[in-house]
């Protein structure tokens, strides 16, 4: 009974909410289709076959890191890269040669991109004028989206006297003045502080939903795509790995790296030694067993990768009285505490001799409040938390 | 360590500055003859600004100044952007450095290649029929461009390119969008490299010199033959009128450097 091809993780509790994610506004679900992309410069590919198909009205996230070609895709669509293979259509039309002041799409750069020789207002008004509108509507609109920002009392102010946060509004109220069909936002919060940035993911949210426009988020913060994003798709080495909405990932990863790239996640390599129906038992490093529910069929003896979120994960006092919560309960000393007011990480140092990470939330006063570096403790662990991939 | 640095500072600055202190003070000399003191004195000046020849000189050393320094800016400023925005070319590197060659050119050897150009193109094309103020502009085009494009290729590669896409993202046009966005920005380092370019121009001896034809004496010129003769006090007058002109010219174009780099 092999488990073929590529790895398959174990579900998660939550099968049926994942369903209930799939919520997506109605509209054209093929508005913008990438059809088998390739972009190269030089003998470097940066976009490599990339096929995926944008929903009407969506928040799309396209998450990678650093060089992991989603920038690139993004300017393609834009008009700013030439396509080296495949097409790229938006709302029925190749984009292949149509030059970036044809496209019905408007982008909100990185560095915001605002004419530093020009006025609040002259900036938002400035892709009016190039269009034609008549002045007076020009004048209209331009008020209307100050006032849609909150930024009508600074019209008249040179960028340079403004704060980042404003700026950023500046910025997309120069996109939104045009009435675009879709806005391409590259790293739109990268700039801002903290604080800021969950106030304008909030306004961001709630313009996009006013204006029904589709909204493409490229960003390197797994956070940040998880909050904003109908649905995510995840970039590495120019190839999307995975594509689906937030929970999905997070919960049905396809892969170990998204597994690992999307949330923390603690990681085991192990044999499997039996396996009865679901109920697979799994030997790790330093003969610790695991007792794992897994719905896929592995061989006995077959090398995996077991992973375990945080999360899932519960540390006791090794003396409480308090019964396992769990099918894995697990002896070890704390070797990290660290308080963050609303949930503690505990890193703890297993018999057998592996660390792992765990995250409780700090719900109610108990028990826990007095685990310490070096004390002794019990760490459970559902079974069904945890996933297994072929190694 | 300090005092002997601040002492060479001013033997330094001594040696570069002295002459010129010198040049100005004697300008002030009421007495003919250069070398000998005989009291303060504007008398020069007014001579100076009674000579038909040194006004007529200096009016077309200014009209020259104008023309090469527009000329040479719009070719700097072609020739940046190319160099700048449209990445590695084949070609790139040797237009660069021929782009800048000028720039370290013995001025001799520009103005013997110029004369030539200008003989033979009268030969073979009848054009242009004569040297003169026409000839020394074209001349002056030629390496002015090369310091123009010293100035405004760095503050392009520094403008944000991000800029010019946004200009196109929103509608505008290629053309469009350097009119509206792209000059504007680069408009201090523009002026800085216009008056560089006329500096160059108006101070050029060498190269006016090989170029020039019957009618079209520059004032460094008539300043050279006048003192091939004799060292009149009205030259130190003159002298000190241009390094006056060149001076406020200078600090424009730092100022205008500045104002560049700040935004």
């Amino acid at each position: 009974m092999p488990a073929s091809g590529p790895a398959f993780p174990v579900l998660g509790d939550t099968m049926e909410d994942a369903a209930q994610q799939a919520d997506v506004k109605l509209g054209q679900p093929d508005f913008i289709q990438f059809k088998d992309v390739t972009k190269k410069f030089g003998d470097f590919t940066a976009v490599q076959n990339v096929s995926l198909d944008i929903r009407e009205g969506e928040i799309f996230c396209l998450l990678g890191g650093s060089g992991s070609g989603k920038s690139t895709l993004l300017r393609m669509l834009a008009g700013f890269e030439t396509i080296t293979d495949g097409r790229i259509i938006l709302d029925g039309e190749d984009v292949a040669g149509v030059p970036p002041e044809r496209l019905p799409l408007n982008m909100m750069f990185q560095s915001y991109a605002l004419f530093p020789h020009m006025s609040v207002e002259r900036n938002v008004g400035y892709g009016l004028r190039r269009d034609g509108v008549p002045k007076a509507e020009i004048a209209t609109r331009v008020a209307e989206t100050l006032e849609l920002v909150k930024l009508t009392d600074f019209a008249k102010r040179k960028p340079s006297q403004l704060s980042g946060g404003q700026r950023q509004r500046v910025a997309l109220a120069r996109c939104i003045v045009k009435k675009p069909k879709v806005l391409l936002l590259d790293e739109p919060l990268g700039a801002l502080d903290k604080k800021l940035r969950e106030e304008t993911q909030q306004e961001l949210l709630n313009i996009q939903r006013t204006l029904g426009l589709t909204f493409i988020i490229v960003t390197h913060d797994q956070e940040e795509a998880m909050t904003m994003a109908d649905r995510i798709g995840v970039m590495n080495l120019g190839q999307i790995v995975q594509v689906g909405p937030p929970r999905e990932l997070y919960e049905q990863p396809n892969s170990l790296f998204i597994a690992d790239f999307v949330g923390a996640l603690n990681r085991f390599d192990g044999v499997v030694t039996s396996q009865v129906g679901e109920n697979a038992q799994v030997r790790v490093q330093n003969g610790m067993t695991l007792k794992i529910l897994s719905p896929y069929e592995f061989n006995e003896g077959e090398r995996v990768k077991v992973t375990a979120r945080p999360e899932k994960l519960s540390v006791f006092p090794a003396d409480s009285n308090e019964a396992p919560t769990a099918r894995n309960a697990l002896q070890g000393q704390v070797t990290f505490v660290g308080y963050m007011g609303d949930q503690t990480d505990y890193r703890v140092m297993l018999d057998g001799g592996v660390e792992v990470k765990i995250t409780e939330q700090n719900h109610h006063m108990s028990t826990k409040i007095a685990i310490r570096t070096g004390d002794k403790v019990r760490v459970d662990w559902p079974a069904r938390s945890t996933a297994l991939y072929s190694a | 360590m300090p005092r002997f640095l601040k002492i060479s500072l001013w033997i330094g600055m001594a040696f570069l500055y002295v002459p010129i202190f010198v040049l100005i003070i004697y300008s002030f000399n009421s007495s003919r003859r250069g070398s000998v003191w005989g009291g303060f004195s504007t008398h020069w000046y007014g001579e100076l600004f009674r000579d038909e020849k040194i006004l007529q000189a200096a009016w077309i050393s200014l009209k020259i100044g104008v023309y090469s320094a527009t000329g040479a800016t719009v070719l700097g400023v072609l020739a940046s952007v190319v160099l700048v925005r449209f990445g590695a070319f084949k070609g790139r590197r040797l237009f660069s450095s021929l782009v800048s060659a000028p720039l370290v050119m013995p001025e001799v050897i520009t103005g013997i290649s110029l004369l030539l150009l200008f003989i033979s193109a009268e030969q073979f094309l009848g054009w242009p029929a004569q040297r003169g103020i026409l000839t020394i502009t074209i001349a002056h085009i030629t390496f002015c461009t090369a310091f123009v494009i010293v100035v405004v290729q760095p503050r392009l590669a520094d403008m944000d390119s991000s800029l010019e896409e946004a200009s196109r993202d929103l509608g505008a046009g290629p053309a469009t969008t350097f009119c509206l966005v792209t000059l504007p920005i680069i408009a201090p380092a523009l002026m800085s490299a216009w008056l560089l370019a006329f500096i160059l121009s108006f101070d050029d001896l060498v190269i006016a010199s090989f170029t020039s034809g019957p009618g079209a004496t520059t004032l460094p010129m008539l300043i050279f033959s006048k003192i091939k003769i004799a060292v009149s006090p009205d030259v130190n007058a003159l002298a000190t009128l241009i390094i006056l002109t060149v001076g406020i010219a200078l600090t424009l174009v730092m100022l205008g450097l500045r104002k560049g780099r700040k935004q």
